[in-house]
């Protein structure tokens, strides 16, 4: 043994020492503040309470959205007065007040546990609604491809749902719903278990049971925050409210809060427009969070103006409705309990939206266009039942500032039922809503799952921006057009209608006349043809004028996608509809020859050589050298097969029927009124707009919407004139003339009748006439003609003809113009109509 | 009864004794106000750790009274003995935070593991006792074997931590014992190169990983691994020179960050950094002169002792309780990864407590028997 060792041993333990010493001095001494400072903002956190949303107005100052003054009952987590072993028994003590001494019951927020017991059986039932736009799918696939995806999608998010829940509660993957449900209240101690047997804590019995463990699962989630108070029911009566809070001894940690709820005055009054509130969404909870939401007490704006002015992340005028949240600073410890109070901030309620909508023309144009649905369906209209003319949008909007005055999209939804919980309560209210197509009649299901037709009502869709259903003869107004300005005829230019056209080999078209009537329009100039809609006329005009003046015209009006270019340019969601063109049929058909070169070829998806030879073919473009490789044979037939697509994709034919309005030509109303409203105001393609301006919380201006010319699109005077006089003769002579013959303003506009089935004649579009199933209407008015103010498109489903939506129109020209005193019984004008088309 | 000679007392050091006893009752209030007991009112652990002493201090009566030699001689037996407490922790022991220590009925029971430490100092000074020349192949594997079967079962648990301090308690007794430099420099290296392979191999789990990783970046992950080690730094800084809060403020709970609310088991592994905040850097110094006088005075005694056998166990001793604290407030502030390693006579826990306070009755007991004694 070596004396030294010892020393050395020594040496080490001092040092040692002298390094804790000296780390510490370094800590506690030098860094001692920087250090001290992250501690404070470490352990503080921030309380918020919910701001008053934002009113929106209508342009008149009418309130669509407000907020009312409401009383929750609200659980603070305090487990020193009541440990975690106690929490079911007050929970169940609230939900027997609720139940048996004030009722509001309903009130309880009780949708956390995502289980249902029906009949005795336990199920998962989570909520999920796809939609399309959520999928967004190719603008070219069936409706039956579009229904499987959607239904894939769904049972993913429900398996997914079902797993994340589990995982959250630390449960095993594989147990069923009952199997889960007891495990849930053996962990909150809702139930102890016994051998085999479960036995709740209390007498209860098995639904409040699963009440007490919805509500100690909201209490639950909340673990972390125990400095917030948990809502448990919300918007319940005053009296509960006091009820509650002269119990307070027999219920301790519970207490009411009051706290501003949307309100909407008017019910399902333009509430495509305004929107609802949602909660957020999983996919969306951890972004709103780190805006500072309680993603737990404060719902966001779901569709419509809502979401669009949510806050000022959303839209581009730094407007919110959304406000700023009262916050309270405090420490809390790391159970989550208060500790102190450090500061307030006091809360910024929501901007005021104030909308171009007019109150009165928004109600006129939703009620008329109620009863006209209900003179379809009674046969009112021209003696036939419509029984399907339920769905239908309309938009009223002033030509020379891109103003939308009205905008309505039935059916509708009334987004006070979505204001106290951020979603539906009521199970068969909120299946409705997001799941019409459960709903529907035996006869309706067999066209939308048979037959795969879009037939389903639904509420929270917005047939006014988007919907995409063929524009009919309303888009004859394009097609005359673009054939004036490229002077294939002159406004003089007569053809004679022959009823039949059959001038171009392969092309079977007929004039509708000829079908109906087996007689012919004669001799027809332009205006003419718009007044009587004569399909002989454009037939001979298109195969005249070719795809590529036409594409020229679609594009000017921003019918078909340039770049980056939003459809009509309105605050709210909309669709993109695309009018025929060699580029949109290029990208329908490509899909077709491409699966036929890979099953030639032998070929995968993802070959470089697939790629390229689509790259080739949509630009027109076949360069053989990039086929090397490729034997004789097979070049040969990618050859043809480019010719061949090439030769479809500008199918002459196909232009013809596009020219009247038919084939892939797919537009929302409110594309189509734009459109019409850069025509009739002389070329300004304005910007459409819901918003007027925005009012900062106190009243002060925060922003003014100018009019925004978006393209200028000129065509010569003689054009205008020409297809002006065209829709004012529609209106006098024309399909609508019995609306509008003799009106005091004079008007012009354009019926359209969109087919459903190609062959009227065949067994499935003879019984599905017979149902019901039968052509959408859509009728485009201009008021006055001769100084156009507003344009008005009203879009009916399965309404039969265009011309039944003129009703519309006129009650709203008579509330715009104000002669509606002189009229006072407007049910006349739905009644009896004679004239067609 | 054995009777005590009172003529052995005149070697009783009881500068080490009071070190101790202070140290225990800092650690009895500390946990006390981790606990926050004063506010919630619940002094079980606060009354448990009394208790405990109370009982540790019967024990440590016991050891000084029966001459360390007589200890030694049993040093077979002991070590049988605390390798089956540990095989049966293997066997019906209960987790705790990742391993397998905890053995016990009901709320008795103790951690097996740390007596082990003890046994194998015992056993370690025994079996060198009788050897001149330490740097010799059968010495050397006899160590190794003696060493490597309680360090094997306790790998099982797992719990790294304990043996990490057995290995620099033999590595302590050995370096004393005169050990060849080399076998310090060569398992070094090789451990230099082991350490990536059994990071690898999974040999270390996941949740030391995962330790080791936050340890060399706390504030990387502040609310999840790493959590402990920024709030235990957090806390020692805002400590400051002199203790923050008032005294008042301290017995009320109401200090910022300590007092149990901010760090999970701030009674056991982070002890140092409750204490930390409630004194200041000025409380900070004088513990570790506490504990620094417990330990020097100790080697002294070494220096002291009748035999080898009583120097190498009261060196192995030292080892233990000084790597203990360096290894525990070293992860407080930032030196150390992340163990599970208690502060001695401060953490919450009976059988560390009742370990080294039998440890310093070992040593007192080696100081007060260091001369013939004449009956």
């Amino acid at each position: 043994m070596k004396k030294n060792r010892i020393k050395y041993f020594t040496i080490i333990l001092i040092m040692m020492f002298l390094t804790l010493a000296l780390r510490l001095a370094f800590l506690q001494l030098i860094n001692g503040d920087y250090y001290s400072q992250q501690a404070e903002a470490v352990f503080s956190r921030v309380y918020s309470e919910k701001p008053q949303r934002g009113e929106i107005l209508t342009t008149e100052g009418i309130k669509l959205a407000t907020n009312i003054q409401s009383f929750n009952i609200i659980y603070t987590d305090n487990r020193k007065v009541v440990p975690e072993k106690d929490i079911p028994k007050v929970l169940l003590k609230v939900i027997r007040v609720l139940k048996n001494e004030t009722p509001d019951y309903e009130k309880l927020i009780l949708d956390t546990l995502p289980i249902k017991i029906d009949n005795n059986k336990v199920e998962f039932d989570f909520d999920v609604y796809v939609s399309e736009e959520d999928l967004n799918l190719n603008d070219n696939i069936s409706q039956e491809e579009k229904l499987k995806k959607i239904e894939e999608k769904r049972q993913k998010i429900l398996k997914a749902k079902e797993e994340r829940f589990k995982k959250d509660y630390n449960l095993p993957l594989d147990l069923d719903a009952n199997q889960t449900l007891y495990e849930l209240f053996v962990k909150y101690k809702i139930a102890n278990k016994n051998v085999d047997r479960y036995i709740f804590v209390e007498n209860m019995s098995l639904q409040e049971a699963k009440d007490v463990l919805s509500l100690r699962l909201l209490i639950e989630k909340n673990r972390f925050y125990k400095y917030k108070p948990v809502e448990i029911a919300k918007n319940v009566s005053r009296k509960t409210a006091f009820y509650i809070a002269m119990k307070s001894e027999e219920l301790p940690n519970v207490s009411f809060n009051e706290e501003p709820l949307r309100y909407y005055p008017n019910g399902d009054f333009a509430s495509h427009i305004l929107g609802y509130l949602s909660r957020a969404g999983e996919d969306t909870a951890e972004q709103y969070k780190s805006l500072g939401y309680d993603i737990n007490n404060e719902w966001i704006g779901a569709i419509g103006l809502e979401a669009k002015f949510e806050n000022i992340t959303k839209n581009e005028y730094g407007a919110s409705l959304r406000g700023e949240p009262k916050e309270k600073y405090i420490t809390v410890d790391k159970f989550g309990n208060q500790l102190k109070l450090i500061g307030e901030v006091e809360g910024i309620p929501g901007d005021t939206i104030v909308t171009t909508i007019s109150y009165n023309l928004q109600k006129v144009a939703e009620e008329s266009l109620e009863r006209l649905f209900k003179n379809l369906q009674e046969g009112k209209v021209d003696g036939t039942r419509r029984p399907n003319a339920n769905r239908g949008a309309v938009v009223v909007a002033n030509v020379k500032t891109g103003e939308i005055l009205a905008l309505v999209s039935k059916p509708s939804f009334d987004p006070n039922l979505f204001a106290e919980f951020g979603t539906i309560k009521d199970e068969e209210t909120r299946l409705r809503i997001f799941t019409p197509e459960k709903f529907l009649t035996e006869t309706q299901k067999y066209y939308n799952e048979v037959l795969k037709l879009d037939i389903v009502p639904k509420p929270l869709y917005n047939y006014a921006t988007k919907s995409l259903v063929p524009p009919g003869s309303t888009f004859k107004l394009l097609t005359s057009i673009a054939a004036l300005e490229e002077g294939i005829i002159t406004p003089n230019t007569i053809i004679v209608d022959k009823g039949m056209y059959r001038e171009l080999p392969g092309f079977k078209g007929n004039c509708w006349i000829w079908n109906e009537k087996h007689t012919t329009h004669g001799p027809v100039n332009v205006a003419k043809a718009l007044q009587v809609s004569c399909n002989y006329f454009y037939y001979a005009v298109a195969q005249k004028m070719g795809w590529d003046k036409f594409d020229k015209w679609v594009k000017k009006y921003n019918l078909i996608r340039n770049g980056n270019n939003s459809a009509t340019g309105i605050e709210i969601g909309e669709n993109f509809g695309q009018a025929s063109s060699v580029e949109k049929r290029k990208a329908l058909f490509i899909r077709k020859y491409l699966k036929n070169i890979m099953e030639k070829l032998k070929i995968k998806e993802d070959d470089k050589l697939l790629s390229d030879i689509k790259e080739m073919f949509l630009n027109e473009n076949l360069d053989d050298t990039r086929l090397a490789g490729l034997s004789e044979n097979q070049k040969k037939y990618i050859n043809s097969a480019y010719n061949q697509f090439i030769a479809e994709a500008k199918r002459l034919s196909d232009l013809l029927s596009a020219s009247i309005g038919q084939g892939e030509n797919q537009f929302t109303p409110l594309q189509l009124a734009q459109f019409y409203m850069t025509v009739v105001n002389g070329g300004n393609r304005y910007k459409l707009h819901l918003v007027k301006e925005i009012l900062n919380p106190d009243g002060s201006l925060k922003y003014k919407v100018e009019p925004e010319v978006l393209d200028k699109v000129e065509i010569k005077p003689e054009t205008y004139n020409a297809v002006m006089q065209g829709l004012q003769k529609v209106n006098e002579e024309g399909s609508a003339a019995s609306v509008f013959r003799n009106y005091p303003i004079p008007t012009g506009g354009k019926t359209g009748t969109v087919q459903i089935f190609n062959d009227f004649s065949s067994e499935i579009a003879k019984r599905a006439s017979a149902d019901g199933v039968v052509a959408n209407g859509v009728y485009v008015g201009v008021a006055p003609i001769n100084d156009p103010q507003i344009v008005v498109v009203v879009l009916v489903y399965n309404a039969g003809h265009g011309y039944s939506c003129a009703s519309v129109v006129k009650d709203i020209y008579d509330e715009y113009f104000g002669l509606n005193k002189m009229q006072p019984n407007s049910e006349t004008s739905n009644s009896q109509i004679s004239t067609t088309h | 009864m054995i009777k005590i000679n009172k003529k052995l007392f005149r070697y009783f050091d009881w500068s080490i004794f009071f070190s101790m006893i202070a140290i225990c009752i800092l650690g009895i209030t500390t946990i006390m106000f981790a606990n926050n007991a004063l506010e919630t009112g619940n002094f079980r652990n606060t009354i448990a750790q009394f208790i405990i002493l109370l009982v540790a201090l019967v024990a440590f009566v016991f050891v000084i009274t029966i001459d360390y030699t007589t200890i030694g001689s049993y040093y077979k037996i002991i070590y049988v003995v605390t390798n089956l407490l540990i095989i049966a922790v293997l066997l019906f022991g209960r987790e705790v935070n990742g391993a397998k220590a905890w053995l016990g009925i009901g709320p008795f029971g103790g951690q097996p593991s740390e007596f082990v430490k003890l046994s194998i100092i015992i056993g370690l000074s025994k079996i060198l006792e009788d050897v001149d020349e330490v740097n010799k192949f059968e010495v050397l594997k006899r160590v190794a074997i003696f060493v490597l079967i309680p360090m094997g079962l306790i790998q099982l648990q797992p719990d790294l931590g304990t043996n990490m301090i057995i290995a620099v308690i033999v590595l302590g007794i050995l370096f004393v014992a005169g050990l060849d430099m080399k076998f310090i420099y060569i398992p070094v290296t090789i451990l230099a190169i082991l350490i990536p392979i059994a990071w690898n191999l999974n040999i270390i789990k996941t949740y030391q990983k995962h330790r080791i990783l936050v340890f060399l970046n706390p504030e990387l992950d502040r609310l999840g691994a790493g959590y402990n080690a920024s709030m235990a730094k957090l806390a020692i800084a805002s400590g400051r020179f002199f203790p923050k809060s008032s005294f008042a403020d301290i017995i009320q709970g109401n200090t910022q960050l300590s007092s149990g609310k901010f760090i999970p088991e701030a009674h056991t592994d982070f002890i140092f950094a409750v204490f930390a905040e409630n004194w200041g850097f000025l409380g900070s110094i004088i513990l570790l002169i506490l504990y620094l006088n417990i330990l020097y005075k100790s080697i002294k005694i070494s220096k002291v002792a009748k035999d080898k056998f009583g120097q190498y166990l009261v060196i192995g001793i030292v080892t233990m309780i000084g790597f203990q604290i360096f290894q525990n407030i070293g992860m407080d502030i930032g030196l150390m990864p992340i163990t599970g390693i208690p502060l001695p006579f401060m953490s919450y826990g009976g059988t560390s407590l009742l370990t080294n306070v039998i440890a310093i009755g070992l040593i007192l007991n080696v100081s007060m028997r260091r001369k013939k004694i004449n009956f």
